[in-house]
């Protein structure tokens, strides 16, 4: 039934030894490198991205602290800078009350003297206008009707400079 | 269990006779095909896989360092001899599946599906298992790990040959395990085929041939699995001999 059979245990034998020689002298080794290469690779990169990440988080914390004395500065400046500025502002207020105050003193004196000039000269305007009218009264031979109407107007003119 | 094979080519050494017949002639196509494919794969190796093969191989190659080594307690030493193994194994047992679609008794002439054959990688196993154990504990330390660990007196007289003999079968299952597995498809095969030659019928025939079909996947399967558990038996019993538990 079962028989003995000498040439496939030898042919077996040498082409398992055959296979085994290939697999450990020509495919395993290559493939051991390229895997081995890999897994090198592969923890350097773990090792290289676990640096990195450790780098990342120390900048992130360093990045937050800075961050976080900027916004304390920031707030510092703005304060500072309001109070500056509400400083500012009162004492521009006081010189802009002050010149504010010149210039209407100024204005004023200048108005008082523009007045003053005015009603000079208004009342030598009057003294000639009624010094003509009566010259002209007196000069033309009016009737008196004509003279009285004559008079009439002038002194609607002075009423009316008057009222001015 | 099965007829002599056809003798291609007689040949001699002294008074062996190591004539190629169609089970070599098999063997020989099946190991050829696995070193080709193996030196295509070889032809396209790069650090970042690009091909099928590739990735199949390391797919192999992970699956016998984690699946046969570790639990064997090997080192990775031993991954060429192992790959070789299971490699060698799988692709001479796939013509029992390929060469099964031609008819079930050009599968049965693979060389898994021959005692012979079974036995030489079994013997070559259990050899291996033996030079280790020497080269690893020497002699006596040979002769002691063959006694059960706190085991005095007379009792050692009962349970060394016991052992011896237990060490012995080790090879021996191994040989009937793979043979049988791998030839019992297809004698199934063959038993179903038959009943077309007994029963002329047309429901006969497809029930006959769409079992067969089913069972030459299913051997395929089987071939796959038998591999891993010849190389992975083959393995514990080197790690048994290497770390002496």
């Amino acid at each position: 039934m079962f028989r003995l059979e000498i040439n496939i245990i030898f042919w077996t034998l040498v082409s398992f030894g055959i296979v085994c020689w290939v697999i450990s002298a020509k495919i395993y080794p290559v493939l051991a490198k390229i895997l081995k290469n890999r897994e090198e690779k592969i923890i350097a990169d773990l090792a290289n991205a676990a640096e990195k990440s450790r780098a990342a988080e120390t900048l992130h914390n360093d990045l937050a602290e800075r961050q976080k004395n900027i916004e304390l500065e920031a707030h510092r400046i703005i304060s500072e800078a309001q109070e500056k500025g509400k400083r500012q502002a009162a004492e521009q207020w006081q010189v802009w009350q002050e010149e504010f105050r010149e210039l209407r003193r100024v204005k004023e004196e200048d108005l008082r003297r523009a007045e003053e000039d005015f009603y000079r000269h208004f009342e030598e305007r009057v003294g000639k206008m009624l010094y003509a009218a009566c010259a002209k009264v007196l000069r033309l031979n009016l009737t008196p009707e004509l003279q009285q109407q004559i008079l009439q107007e002038r002194l609607a003119e002075l009423k009316k400079i008057k009222e001015f | 269990m099965h007829e002599a094979a056809k003798v291609f080519l007689a040949l001699r050494w002294g008074w062996l006779d190591i004539s190629i017949d169609t089970t070599v002639l098999l063997n020989f196509c099946a190991a050829l095909f696995l070193i080709a494919c193996l030196f295509l794969i070889r032809r396209g190796l790069a650090f970042q896989p690009k091909g099928f093969g590739q990735n199949l191989l390391e797919a192999v190659v992970e699956f016998t360092d984690a699946q046969i080594l570790r639990p064997a307690g090997l080192n990775q030493a031993w991954l060429p001899w192992c790959l070789s193994a299971f490699l060698y194994i799988l692709f001479t047992g796939l013509p029992l599946g390929i060469l099964g679609l031609l008819g079930p008794q050009w599968g049965l002439g693979s060389a898994v599906s021959n005692i012979n054959g079974t036995a030489a990688l079994a013997v070559l196993f259990f050899l291996v298992s033996l030079g280790v154990r020497f080269r690893q504990h020497g002699f006596w330390g040979f002769c002691q790990s063959l006694v059960p660990t706190g085991v005095r007196g007379p009792v050692v007289l009962l349970l060394f040959p016991i052992e011896v003999v237990s060490q012995l079968f080790k090879p021996f299952s191994l040989a009937i395990r793979l043979f049988a597995n791998m030839s019992g498809g297809h004698l199934l095969l063959i038993t179903i085929l038959g009943f077309t030659a007994l029963f002329n019928n047309v429901a006969v025939w497809l029930a006959s041939y769409g079992g067969a079909i089913v069972i030459i996947f299913f051997e395929l399967f089987v071939c796959c699995i038998q591999a891993y558990v010849f190389t992975f038996l083959g393995a514990s019993m080197i790690g048994e001999a290497l770390n002496g538990e």
